[in-house]
């Protein structure tokens, strides 16, 4: 207990001092979940769509897929993109095993059915007077859609908060493929992952409140554009 | 004609919620599409609306061949507006959901405001222009989406079920607006119900609907029972509020009836007669093109038309007692 208590107060004298170690891995965290979730906002955002209201056949298999997908295990993704852009695999020539865009790829791929998944849920709960509305006031297909995303933005904004929560958290992508390389591929998570390894564990608990405050951060703006909506 | 049908019919799930042999709609009037809940009415105001497709058949919207694929009905839907029963507003302010169709339209900012600010005007809302609309009343919410219907100019404007959702105060205030933007704007109005009282008041054309079919004349008082066989051997029509009524030979299992309310007659006598009628008390009276409409609390509300002078010799008040017989010719059977 003292140990957790003495790491608590040297992590809070940490953060105070604005350590430049500690700044430069938040702001990798940062960037690379900000891209992986940008990603996937634009692909998965469309593709819940797509499923919500395409008529295909094999549309509940892909649902089903996606929703299998949610419960991917990073380490997978890890491995199935190492097979692509190592060395020996075919996007090998691309040297971008231990980067920051390798990171992209495979935190975009873990996320990517989150973002759908729950995008479809919020859009198949709008009331379908919502699109009938829009196309007799004379809205074509594409315009009825944005009239069915803006009624459900609320679940839509859930759905990337979600994504982002699971990507910020996520260790196994970004060790596997970023290769927890200081200053250029070092994550919160990574950092703290090898700070637990050499018994330090300030630094660690340090990342973890900043981890903490973002995810309340991005909760508390959730939820006063919740209320802001339904006000 | 603003809307010419013909063997058009409309399939869900395997059954036949329309099927319209031939049907015409006038321009510049108001027609009400009458009949009891699943008639098709609902059904046929997508199809006038261009927002589904039927299953089979033609129909014509000013004297154009309708071609059933989006390219076709997105430009005719510019001029058709369709109201649902429960009309939804889009979660943003009054202003807002009347700029929605007039940006789609391309008109400018200036104009926009201006219509908006006349037709809100219009339904008696100008003070709500800021409002959040998904925050309105049901009587308020029908108003708004008058205003927002009209704001884009439409040549046909379609309601389903428009008073149904709506206190007292604003069906007043509806139907003298309907009449209005008729009258005025020479706007072709078409509305459902299954209300043939006030229906027939407002409308200048009326097309009942049975079954998903047109049928030629009113179907009122429509009841559902089943028949049983006497011990005489008599056939009877039995519901379960009590109604009991003489049927032909051969009849059996579920029925449903329609009583002609011109058919139908009222007495005071206080006992009812032998079974076959009714007996309540008299819940409404008002006055119709054709006669005095009496309507009778007995189990099912019954209408009954009387002739003004039969009316007048009898007297009849609300609450009074009543026995309304029911002679054979007045009974339609609806499905055996």
């Amino acid at each position: 207990m003292d140990l957790l208590i003495d790491s608590f107060w040297s992590a809070l004298l940490l953060l105070a001092s604005a350590d430049e170690e500690l700044l430069k891995i938040v702001k990798v965290s940062l960037t690379v979940s900000g891209f992986s979730t940008l990603i996937a906002a634009v692909t998965g955002v469309p593709l819940g769509f797509w499923v919500a209201f395409g008529k295909f056949p094999g549309k509940g298999m892909v649902t089903t897929i996606l929703h299998t997908l949610l419960a991917l295990p990073t380490v997978v993704v890890g491995l199935f993109v190492y097979a692509f852009i190592s060395r020996r695999g075919i996007l090998g020539p691309l040297d971008l095993l231990y980067s920051q865009q390798a990171m992209i790829i495979g935190q975009s791929i873990l996320i990517i059915p989150v973002v759908a998944a729950f995008t479809i849920t919020a859009v198949k709960k709008v009331d379908k007077r919502y699109s009938q509305t829009a196309m007799t006031l004379g809205a074509n297909r594409f315009q009825t859609a944005m009239v069915v995303a803006m009624e459900a933005r609320y679940g839509i904004m859930a759905a990337i908060t979600a994504a982002f929560g699971r990507v910020i958290a996520e260790v196994g992508v970004s060790m596997m493929l970023g290769g927890n390389i200081k200053g250029f591929t070092r994550t919160m998570t990574t950092a703290m992952a090898l700070e637990y390894d050499k018994g330090e564990f300030i630094l660690a608990v340090a990342l973890g409140l900043v981890l903490l405050t973002i995810a309340f951060g991005l909760n508390f703006a959730l939820t006063l554009f919740q209320s802001r909506v339904r006000a | 004609m603003i809307y010419s049908i013909r063997g058009m019919t409309k399939i869900f799930g395997g059954r036949t919620v329309l099927d319209v042999d031939s049907l015409d709609i006038p321009k510049g009037k108001i027609t009400a599409l009458l009949g009891p809940n699943g008639a098709g009415k609902t059904t046929l105001l997508s199809i006038l609306a261009f927002l589904s497709r039927p299953a089979s058949g033609s129909l014509a919207y000013d004297s154009r061949e309708v071609h059933f694929t989006e390219s076709h009905m997105h430009p005719l839907r510019r001029e058709v507006v369709l109201m649902n029963q429960h009309p939804i507003m889009f979660s943003q302010t009054v202003y807002k959901n009347m700029e929605f169709g007039l940006k789609l339209r391309k008109a400018g900012k200036e104009e926009r405001r201006n219509i908006i600010r006349e037709n809100l005007k219009l339904v008696g809302l100008d003070h709500f222009e800021q409002a959040r609309a998904h925050k309105l009343s049901g009587g308020e919410t029908q108003r708004v989406a008058i205003a927002r219907a009209l704001a884009l100019s439409p040549r046909v404007i379609l309601c389903d079920e428009p008073l149904a959702s709506v206190d007292s105060q604003n069906q007043a205030i509806i139907v003298s607006l309907l009449r209005q933007i008729n009258k005025e704007r020479g706007i072709t109005v078409i509305f459902t119900s299954h209300d043939a009282v006030w229906a027939r008041n407002l409308a200048h054309e009326t097309v009942y609907l049975d079954g998903g079919r047109p049928v030629d004349s009113v179907l009122e008082n429509i009841l559902s029972g089943s028949a049983a066989r006497a011990e005489n051997g008599e056939v009877w029509f039995a519901s379960g509020d009590g109604t009991r009524l003489p049927l032909p030979e051969g009849l059996a299992g579920q029925v449903r009836v329609s009583l002609d309310p011109s058919a139908l007659k009222i007495n005071h006598t206080s006992a009812p007669g032998p079974e076959d009628g009714l007996s309540g008390r008299i819940h409404q009276i008002s006055r119709e093109k054709n006669g005095i409409r009496v309507v009778v609390d007995a189990g099912a509300l019954i209408s009954v038309i009387m002739p003004e002078e039969e009316y007048k010799a009898m007297a009849p008040g609300i609450g009074d007692k009543v026995h309304v017989a029911i002679p054979s010719h007045a009974v339609k059977i609806l499905n055996g």
